[in-house]
């Protein structure tokens, strides 16, 4: 039955691989859009996923902002992170003032690594298991079960 | 982004009780850490632009890559994925990818971000519906608890056939 002509299998890969490529055509045009969707302003709210503290005072902080220009925002107490730190932030606007109402601090890229890192353990044994049950026939362009 | 560890030890524990041995266990792996095989280098590539200061690959680049981790491309890759398999097994292979795929959104899921994450309803909508639990850099008690739960599983395996 395998061996039996399968005429759709390629019209179906061609035609997964066009509505792929489609989308990411799509996305490559709307990047600027993508790209500035993180420093848009609510109407009360300003949100940060993680940006460079560059400066910190009792009443501001300064972040790097889009661009890489440097944007100062006014808070009522000190600001509890300090240059240098990357932090994520929920600001409320109030006024010519922000008020913190979240924020986190991010940790070194160092743990980022480390998971990375961990990351090959299971990717090589997952892959051994793959190729254990699995063998591709370069000439078809497919994979057959091992028996 | 929980790491492959936490991924891997999800789509695990599916498979390893899976009674109508419908699910190809291999496969089902191979879903729940393949939605990163893509965004795990982009990551990597990125970080290290940063740190070095030089420019390898556009942001454009990156953005149109980042997408192939959103729910809808994903399941035209795992459509895909299952017509690289023999007729027969076409069906199964897409069942059980697309099962390892939705764990893994599932896990990403968990993870805060106030704007764009993982672009989840792309092609659709550019907003983020989902404002996750944890900050990605809280989630190490994730993966040691994957980790103790897979050497648990693993080691009462091979006590129970030996």
């Amino acid at each position: 039955m395998s061996d039996q002509p399968d005429k759709t299998r390629w019209l179906n890969i061609f035609l997964a691989v066009f509505l792929l490529g489609s989308m990411g055509a799509y996305a490559y045009f709307k990047a600027s859009e993508i790209r500035a969707l993180p420093y848009r302003f609510d109407e009360n709210t300003i949100a940060s996923n993680g940006s460079s503290i560059l400066d910190t005072s009792n009443n501001s902080f300064t972040v790097n902002w889009q661009y890489g220009q440097p944007k100062t925002f006014f808070v009522q107490s000190p600001p509890p992170f300090e240059a240098g730190d990357q932090v994520a932030f929920k600001l409320m606007k109030q006024g010519k003032n922000v008020i913190i109402q979240e924020y986190h601090v991010w940790e070194s890229r160092s743990l980022w690594y480390t998971k990375l890192f961990i990351s090959f353990v299971p990717l090589v044994v997952v892959l051994m298991l793959f190729f254990k049950e699995f063998r591709l026939s370069w000439r078809k362009l497919i994979f057959y079960r091992k028996i | 982004m929980p790491d492959l560890l936490v991924h891997a030890a999800a789509g695990y524990l599916v498979v390893f009780r899976e009674k109508y041995k419908y699910l190809i266990p291999s496969i089902v792996l191979l879903g729940c850490i393949f939605p990163d095989l893509i965004r795990g280098p982009l990551l990597l590539g990125a970080n290290l632009q940063d740190s070095l200061g030089v420019r390898l690959i556009s942001s454009e680049a990156i953005i149109t890559l980042q997408i192939f981790h959103s729910p809808i491309p994903l399941v035209l890759q795992s459509w895909l994925f299952c017509f690289l398999f023999e007729r027969e097994l076409r069906l199964r292979v897409f069942v059980s990818f697309f099962l390892g795929v939705m764990l893994h959104l599932l896990l990403d899921a968990g993870q805060r971000a106030y704007h764009i994450s993982y672009l989840w309803l792309f092609p659709f909508s550019l907003e983020n519906p989902i404002r996750g639990l944890w900050w990605s850099d809280e989630s190490t008690w994730i993966t040691i608890i994957a980790a103790l739960a897979v050497v648990t599983l693993l080691g009462w395996r091979y006590f129970k056939f030996r």
